[in-house]
């Protein structure tokens, strides 16, 4: 297959080989650099970084995990380099590193009546709701429905135990959902005309 | 809705596909008596089909472009590993210094070695000459001295000495871990039986000591360097390089080049290692050299340190392995006790045995 002929040459330091395995692989990375990092030039840093990163490990780089798990965990961690050293700089002046402050700016669950007679894409609200998500269950809700990632995978990329993801993709999801259904664009199963009587005693 | 609570828990479970076909086939049956999981089920299902799809994410244009300039900016040579940019504040400071290791290793006052020492002597003049550019006064004694071949303990001192406060503003070692970092060369060099270690060792801090005043200009000029006193000291292998603390009197002193020279300065291959900079092991165990023994003999090291710890400088030197030997050389030494979880952290599956300096 050629992607792993090219991580074979690229190993062995042939650079337009890993110049191919950049261009095969950069939106999968820009797509979880882009959600976890505050704005598009962090985004793209992180992106390069972990790039970079693969670049300098991929002698260390076995093949036993997928190349593409090992590269999602190198894009995390620069996700999360590129935070604290914000982070550090914020504290430096005197500013808190309050978790929260980490978060995007989160979209008011609550819109008001205009915004809801908007009507915004569903697909919208869904980067709306992830961008209000704390970066926890962000990152795992971006790894399993947008990359499809198993919790296996995931477990390995953030470096987390099967059972902290199990409970971060339920609770993310949880307050995905929740959000959607306050945004009010988000009619929830609409289609659902059972009645209570008929559920779970 | 307790009757629910059982099935909750799978119902991520079973939209994410991660159920066992007799545990899916539970949750359907449970489905379709229940609408409020079927209403979460189907909820979930339709927040996920308005997920973007990734082959949608939008790239800024030029981006593996600019990636692959990185590359080869950072690369002297097409494949070499890029160079970090805080290497350059590194590479300021240390040059001057590295110019002395490169007379301190080539110029080994050994009788064996007269001729090649002599060769070794006008290298290190040239490489001492090319530094002048930033000449401390510490050069001139060094180059000066390189013509007799003798270098003094005392005036390697004075020559470390007046950079050292220089040094100190950065987070180079001093004294002591300059010690450590010697000492593992050190003790190479008393072994017994290889001839190739203390060579290796040699070369290899001569070769960090060529990169550390090489790295400075442009990298590709100095190509050439590095190889002829690696060569040097690699052809004339059979004496080991003494590099013994100054209380054995008599040879000269290795002081810190500093434990990251190497590091930022890569060639094919890492020259040091360096914890949470440039490699994170799956597992890493700090022994002495009694307890290693010769369990690692024909191994290679290389400098340790810990960028985390930066202020202790080289650790001792490092052996990289895969778990297999890991494990194994740990139960020779007695020390199984050190085997720890694999790092979660960690950029490859090898593992590492640090052999601490003999003194504290």
């Amino acid at each position: 297959m050629r992607e792993e002929e090219w991580i074979e040459a690229a190993r062995q330091g042939d650079q337009d080989a890993f110049a191919e395995l950049v261009r095969l692989y950069e939106k999968r990375v820009f797509a979880l650099t882009s959600r976890m990092c505050r704005n598009p030039e962090d985004a793209a840093e992180a992106a390069q970084e972990a790039f970079l990163s693969a670049w300098q490990g991929l002698r260390f780089f076995r093949g036993e995990a997928s190349f593409s798990t090992w590269l999602y965990r190198l894009a995390s961690n620069a996700c999360v380099d590129l935070l604290r050293r914000e982070g550090r700089h914020r504290a430096a002046a005197g500013a808190s590193l309050d978790d929260e402050e980490m978060k995007i700016d989160a979209v008011d669950p609550a819109p008001s009546p205009q915004d809801v007679a908007e009507r915004r894409e569903l697909r919208e609200q869904v980067e709306a709701g992830l961008a209000a998500l704390s970066p926890e269950h962000r990152q795992v809700l971006v790894l399993r429905e947008i990359h499809q990632l198993s919790y296996d995978e995931i477990s390995q990329v953030l470096s987390l135990d099967v059972g902290t993801v199990k409970s971060r993709i339920s609770r993310g999801r949880r307050q995905l959902r929740k959000f959607l259904l306050e945004s009010g664009n988000f009619s929830g199963a609409a289609a659902s005309k059972e009645t209570e009587k008929e559920g779970c005693k | 809705m307790k009757y629910c609570e059982e099935y909750a828990a799978l119902l991520d479970l079973y939209v994410d596909g991660e159920l066992s076909p007799e545990e899916m086939a539970a949750v359907q049956e449970h489905l379709d008596q229940c609408p409020d999981c079927r209403r979460y089920v189907d909820e979930i299902l339709e927040i996920r089909a308005a997920f973007p799809d990734v082959e949608e994410t939008p790239v800024p244009a030029g981006f593996a472009d600019g990636v692959m300039e990185a590359i080869r900016a950072a690369s002297p040579a097409p494949g070499k590993t890029a160079r970090r940019k805080t290497g350059r504040r590194w590479i300021k400071v240390l040059a001057p210094l590295a110019a002395c290791i490169a007379v301190a290793v080539l110029v080994a006052p050994l009788q064996p070695w007269e001729h090649s020492r002599q060769e070794a002597a006008q290298v290190a003049q040239d490489v001492a000459a090319e530094e002048s550019v930033q000449a401390e006064p510490q050069t001139e004694p060094a180059s000066g001295d390189s013509a007799s071949g003798e270098i003094s303990p005392k005036q390697f001192g004075a020559a470390a000495t007046e950079t050292e406060p220089e040094i100190a503003a950065d987070i180079i070692p001093e004294e002591a871990p300059a010690n450590t970092r010697q000492n593992p060369v050190a003790e190479q060099a008393s072994e017994p039986a290889p001839e190739q270690n203390p060579a290796s060792a040699g070369t290899q801090a001569a070769d960090s000591a060529e990169n550390g005043a090489a790295a400075n200009k442009d990298e590709t000029a100095q190509e050439q360097e590095p190889n002829t006193p690696g060569s040097v000291t690699a052809a004339t292998t059979g004496e080991p390089i003494s590099q013994d603390a100054s209380e054995e009197g008599g040879s000269q002193q290795e002081q810190a080049v500093g434990p990251s020279a190497s590091v930022y300065i890569g060639e094919e291959g890492t020259d040091a290692w360096v914890a949470y900079d440039n490699v994170v092991f799956a597992q890493v165990a700090f022994l002495t050299r009694e307890e290693v023994g010769e369990a690692l003999e024909g191994y290679t090291g290389k400098p340790y340190s810990d960028a985390q710890r930066p202020e202790e400088g080289v650790l001792g030197t490092g052996y990289a392995m895969e778990l297999e030997e890991y494990q194994r050389i740990l139960e020779t030494a007695g020390k199984s006790s050190l085997e720890t979880q694999a790092n979660p952290d960690r950029t490859t599956e090898q593992c590492c045995i640090v052999v601490l300096s003999a003194e504290g």
